[in-house]
């Protein structure tokens, strides 16, 4: 049941980490995350305005380490952070779409430095949302409301930069995730114009993800984007609550719906204290439970795990892929 | 060129039908026609009103909180910003009437989604509005159905039905609450997994055949099988019933009347006017959009003026869509649903299910005080662009007598219409500064801080009070 | 006892979101404490011992102050039959004593009417917060809120007006419009009414800050700063005999120990100081404090914190209570326990009703809805 098989290859549900939590171990409304070294994890939660945002920095293996950054507009704070990206030190980078502004933290959450003004010259951001680090530590900004991705160096320089607002090709509509692959390709989740957009490094239109002739990979306000090592392209379509994935070439392979069976620890420490809780869930099918709510994020390990983090149900979600799965015999 | 009478006119329907409007907004549906906008209103797209990618865009915790303050923001944000303004305002009007509490109820989320239910449904025809009103959870939850079964009835949900949502104390006899709460019985909520510790699921409407009363009953004179929608389609069938929606409308919509319990004993303050809305009811077949169209087209409305107290719900969002500094997505929205609460109205949260009193019982002190200070801050910004457009609007007149300069004030932030003694008082303070003029930038900066204290000032009347 | 010549006054604190009554008075030497709290259990050499086997949480030095200075009495498991873990629905029943039925008139409400049946007194009742408790909503009784001591009345905080003469003349202008006017209607007559009393009310409540000066100085945080604006009006003889003041959020479902341990750092500081500036002015001797939350938590933790239970426990403080403990800490056996909480032994409307009768001189009975068991704390 917990098992997607498609195209020769398997995306198997592992494990779930999260929880609902108004402060440190869980997450609430989170937003965007970060695979970080040693197996840490940042989860950026947007929460309720003041009381409940925070980045929270734990261990894939549910250890809560610190909660990292409160609401506020000084330095180290946030209002309305997107989007979160590590550069090679594991400096934590912060998209704020209402500060107009990118905040770099160290690991720890020390501040360190902020850049960005408002406006719409070249290297200026109207609501800043997805980031994505290159392998010489510049930052690929997708500066949403200009509807445009720029790049910047880690300190705020201006490189580059390319789109405007659009449906065509290199044209964005309310832009919002991004992702680079293994070959410094560019792919922009274009989240008003129901597609990703694949670009060279420097900007250069080179593909698109949509509709697929019966309908079924069609992207509703995708919001998130990763590209495995085999080049497959996996898409939080945010709309459809589900997470689509496709061949390098566009070809739409299959989706997952989500398969949190098993809770995470986090969850289960919570039922067993809470004897009325867990009678309320034998009371009725789980299923739903299971699912995905809002998957708003996707990335990728470097052993092909996927990750998917869930706005409205508070967890990341992780699968495992196998390749060239060989099924056995269907008379068993 | 649309007349002043028109402006006015228009301003005043869409206080009423909606939470108010720009200047410039009345000026464009002034020049369309009155009937014309009472038609638009009528006629409101399927959707909601909001393009919901973007809300949840912009607050995720709307979606993802289990806090009341995130459904109640939520709702604040609908009212400042949907294009329907009139399916924003029965939505209003049905929480009023169908008042149901979060302190009982415990689940903001359900909450809202009962508030969508009367946005969706709250301008089609009152039977249908009716039976989805016995489905939903929350109600259900609140009026205790859930406990009515077959062979030992809860008369809480047949009781209030009766009583407060549709035919009014007196109409009925204790048996046919009985009656009617037998035919309720089995409308009950199916299981869901509890929201901790993943977060919201929703309740759904579940009808258990084992245990429904599938026996004869006796109701308001007709005998058969009921079920819970026969019994709506009795209720609705009552003149009764028709003329409780027509005061309910009349108090909300047209002028304040007497609190719900004295209806019994003191007469409407227009019965020509509930006849005329009772008549709609009965030839439409409880057509709750023919119904409303009466009322706006009528001249009982149209004479109306300034014969409401607003609301907490109403003071807020009108206020903050005449300063203009609320109509996209920003932080500050928490603080709006917040003010409604400590003005007296916690939304989705009324003190029981005879809900708010309503007309002068929404002013105390407290209250007073609130609406003041929280009216007469925005509209004294004159950075916030729904002021600046006033202040434009004053510059446009060029110099201004005191007289001429406090009733262009009046006109541009309403019209409100002030009696003479407020008039007096306004202008005594306008004439210690003299004639506006606008003709160098120093007396143009001192005008439109001047400007500034005035509508600061008509905030403060009692006659800003009133929609 | 109170002094015979000043009304006897009340404060009630509420701790918002229901605080961990296991935390709170610490039933230490109770190994099913240990067992029930592997992650929220408090470290035995921190804890405040105050008999030989209770101990505050550590944080609450202050309120062992009290304690020693006799004080403080402790109502052990206080709450009611079939407790509802809903926030809303509990702290509905705690303001309205209305266990069975959505109710609308507050306990607190029905006291002020009845010490002041005229309303002659709009600061009879005062609360300090953002909108009024609906323990103090009653249709017809003057209650005043006052959200910020230094910024209330009409008019405040408007750039465009400022604080100066320009406000005085506008506040003029304000009490000459809302004056009754002929044939102006009884609504407009009613508004009339209503801004010149909350004018005037403002204007005398005001004043207490002004007057007032003391030695003491406040910790910076919101419950020290209300119980300081609790301490101005009373010391200013207003004739308010009814405070409230609310604290929170203890609901403490995550993250307990830094927040709890924050959240009582706060409250003993502040209820200690605001004893202490009465004192120093000579009117203490007429106040006592009420301290309720509206339930306990669960006795089992849930990791980094605990969920919503039932048994709590409850404060009374000040010069003329009869200090020490009354009813006895509920069980901790698993056999006791109601779906893993601590069972109410004791209805918080007797609590109520000790108040109402042995301090205010009320009859209990039509203000809690019946009559339940007093305790001799007063």
């Amino acid at each position: 049941m917990l098992t997607t098989i498609a195209a020769g290859r398997v995306f198997d549900y592992s494990h779930c980490i999260g929880m609902y939590s108004t402060s440190g171990v869980g997450f609430l409304a989170p937003m965007d995350f970060a695979l970080g070294s040693n197996g840490t994890v940042y989860v950026l939660n947007r929460g309720v305005d003041e009381i409940t945002l925070r980045i929270s920095k734990c261990t894939l293996e549910h250890e809560f380490i610190s909660d990292i950054g409160r609401y506020g507009v000084a330095d180290g704070q946030f209002v309305w952070p997107m989007a979160i990206a590590l550069d090679s030190n594991e400096n934590l980078y912060v998209s704020d779409e209402n500060l107009n502004r990118i905040t770099v933290m160290d690991k720890d959450g020390q501040f360190l430095n902020k850049w960005g003004d408002s406006g719409s010259d070249a290297g200026q951001l109207r609501g800043p949302s997805g980031l994505a680090v290159d392998s010489d530590d510049n930052l690929y900004v997708v500066d949403s409301m200009n509807h445009r991705v720029q790049k910047f160096t880690g300190e705020g320089q201006l490189l580059g930069g390319w789109g405007s607002e659009g449906s065509g090709p290199g044209q964005f509509c309310k832009p919002w995730g991004i992702c680079l692959d293994g070959n410094g390709s560019v792919y922009v989740a274009d989240w008003k114009n129901d597609r990703v957009q694949k670009f060279s490094a420097d900007g250069r239109f080179v593909a698109e993800f949509k509709e697929t002739s019966d309908g079924v990979g069609d992207l509703n306000r995708p919001t998130g984007v990763a590209v495995d090592s085999d080049g497959d392209v996996y898409v939080a379509d945010w709309g459809n609550h589900q997470v689509k994935i496709y061949e390098p070439d566009g070809k739409f392979i299959c989706s997952l719906v989500g398969d949190a069976e098993t809770p995470s620890p986090w969850v289960q420490d919570y039922i067993d204290a809470n004897p009325d809780v867990a009678k309320a869930r034998r009371r009725t099918n789980m299923e739903v439970e299971w699912r995905f709510n809002r998957p708003i994020s996707v990335k990728l390990d470097d052993e092909n795990r996927l990750y998917v983090a869930e706005a409205v149900r508070h967890r990341i979600q992780v699968y495992t892929k196998e390749k060239e799965y060989a099924e056995a015999a269907i008379n068993l | 060129m649309p007349s002043q009478e028109d402006i006015a006119l228009m301003a005043h329907l869409m206080r009423r039908a909606g939470f108010g409007a720009s200047r410039a907004e009345l000026e464009e549906r002034a020049a369309r026609g009155y009937e014309a906008t009472v038609d638009e209103l009528l006629n409101p797209g399927a959707d909601s009103g909001i393009d919901e990618d973007e809300l949840y865009r912009y607050f995720p915790q709307f979606e993802s909180s289990l806090a009341p303050v995130a459904a109640q923001t939520e709702w604040v944000y609908r009212m400042v910003n949907t294009r329907w303004p009139l399916k924003e305002k029965m939505a209003l009007f049905w929480h009023q009437l169908f008042a149901t509490g979060n302190s009982k109820v415990d689940n903001p989320p359900e909450m809202l989604a009962q508030v969508a239910m009367f946005r969706e449904e709250g301008m089609s025809n009152f039977p249908n509005l009716l039976v989805k009103l016995a489905q939903n959870p929350a109600m259900i939850y609140w009026l205790d159905n859930n406990g009515n079964h077959y062979g030992s009835i809860n008369e809480n949900w047949g009781r209030e039905l009766l009583e407060l949502f549709s035919m009014g104390v007196g109409h009925y006899s204790e048996d046919d609450i009985k009656e009617a709460s037998r035919a309720f019985t089995g409308w009950t909520i199916g299981a869901k997994p509890p929201r901790q510790p993943v977060g919201r699921f929703y309740w759904s409407f579940e009808f258990r055949p084992e245990d429904h009363d599938y026996g004869q009953k006796e109701f308001l004179g007709n005998v058969g099988n009921f079920d819970g929608d026969d019994i709506i389609d009795i209720i609705v069938k009552q003149e009764d019933t028709a003329r409780f929606l027509a005061r309910h409308l009349y108090n909300f919509f047209v002028a304040d009347e007497p609190q719900v319990p004295a209806w019994n004993i003191t007469p409407p303050n227009d019965q020509k006017a509930i006849d005329s809305l009772v008549k709609a009811y009965m030839e439409s077949g409880a057509d709750i959009n023919s119904i409303l169209r009466v009322l706006f087209n009528s001249d009982f409305f149209k004479n109306a003026r300034f014969a409401h107290v607003k609301s907490p719900a109403e003071l807020v969002v009108s206020t903050v869509k005449m300063a203009g500094n609320y109509n996209q997505p920003r932080t500050g929205f928490t603080q709006l649903a917040f003010e409604c609460g400590w003005q007296g109205q916690e939304l989705m949260n009324p003190p029981s299910v005879e809900s708010w009193h309503t007309g002068s019982e929404w002013i105390d002190g407290g209250a007073l005080v609130r609406r003041v200070n929280f009216a007469a801050k925005l509209l004294s910004d004159t950075s916030l662009p729904g002021v600046k457009a006033i202040v434009a609007g004053l510059k446009e007149r060029g110099t201004l007598s005191p007289a001429e300069f406090v009733r262009a004030c009046l006109d541009l932030v309403g019209p409100v219409e002030v009696d003479e003694g407020t008039f007096q008082e306004l202008l005594s303070q306008a004439q210690q500064g003299g004639d506006i003029s606008w003709d160098s930038e120093e007396t143009s900066a001192d005008s439109e801080r001047r400007a500034g204290v005035m509508l600061a000032l008509i905030a403060a009347t009692r006659e800003f009070q009133f929609a | 006892m109170a002094s015979t010549k000043k009304d006897p006054v009340l404060v009630v604190l509420q701790l918002s979101g229901a605080n961990d009554y296991l935390n709170t008075v610490v039933p230490f030497t109770n190994p099913l404490y240990r067992d029930y709290r592997p992650n929220l259990g408090l470290p035995e050499d921190q804890l405040i011992q105050f008999t030989d086997d209770l101990a505050f949480h550590p944080n609450m030095a202050p309120w062992k102050e009290i304690w020693d200075q006799e004080k403080m009495a402790i109502i052990h498991g206080i709450g009611y039959e079939n407790s509802s873990r809903s926030h809303f629905r509990s702290m509905d029943i705690w303001h309205t004593c209305e266990p069975d039925k959505v109710g609308t008139e507050g306990w607190l409400g029905r006291v002020i009417r009845d010490l002041d049946p005229t309303g002659e007194n709009v600061l009879k009742g005062v609360n300090f917060g953002q909108g009024l408790p609906r323990a103090m909503a009653l249709r017809g009784v003057p209650v005043t809120s006052v959200s910020d001591l230094a910024s209330y009345g009409v008019l405040t905080d408007i750039p465009a007006i400022g604080n100066g003469e320009e406000r005085e003349e506008m506040l003029e202008l304000f009490s000459r419009v809302y004056s009754p006017a002929i044939g102006a209607g009884a609504v407009m007559d009613y508004l009339g009414q209503t801004g010149r009393d909350a004018l005037k009310g403002a204007d005398i409540i005001k004043a207490a800050p002004e007057q007032y000066t003391s030695t003491i100085e406040y910790a910076e945080n919101p419950i020290a700063k209300s119980l300081r604006s609790v301490a101005q009006v009373h010391l200013a003889n207003l004739g308010t005999q009814i405070f409230y003041t609310q604290y929170g959020s203890f609901d403490t479902h995550f993250n307990q120990l830094p927040t709890h341990a924050k959240l009582w750092t706060d409250v003993s500081g502040a209820v200690n100081d605001f004893f202490a500036d009465l004192r120093e002015h000579d009117a203490a001797d007429n106040v006592v404090m009420l301290v309720f939350t509206e339930f306990g938590r669960r006795v089992q933790d849930n990791g980094t914190g605990c969920d919503h239970g039932r048994g709590g426990v409850a404060f009374a403080m000040g010069d003329g209570v009869n200090p020490g403990m009354y009813g006895e800490y509920p069980s901790m056996k698993a056999e006791d326990l109601m779906e893993g909480d601590l069972v109410p032994s004791y209805d918080f409307r007797g609590f109520y009703s000790t108040f109402a009768e042995r301090w205010l001189g009320l009859d209990a009975k039509p203000i809690v809805g019946g009559e339940f068991e007093q305790l001799n704390f007063l």
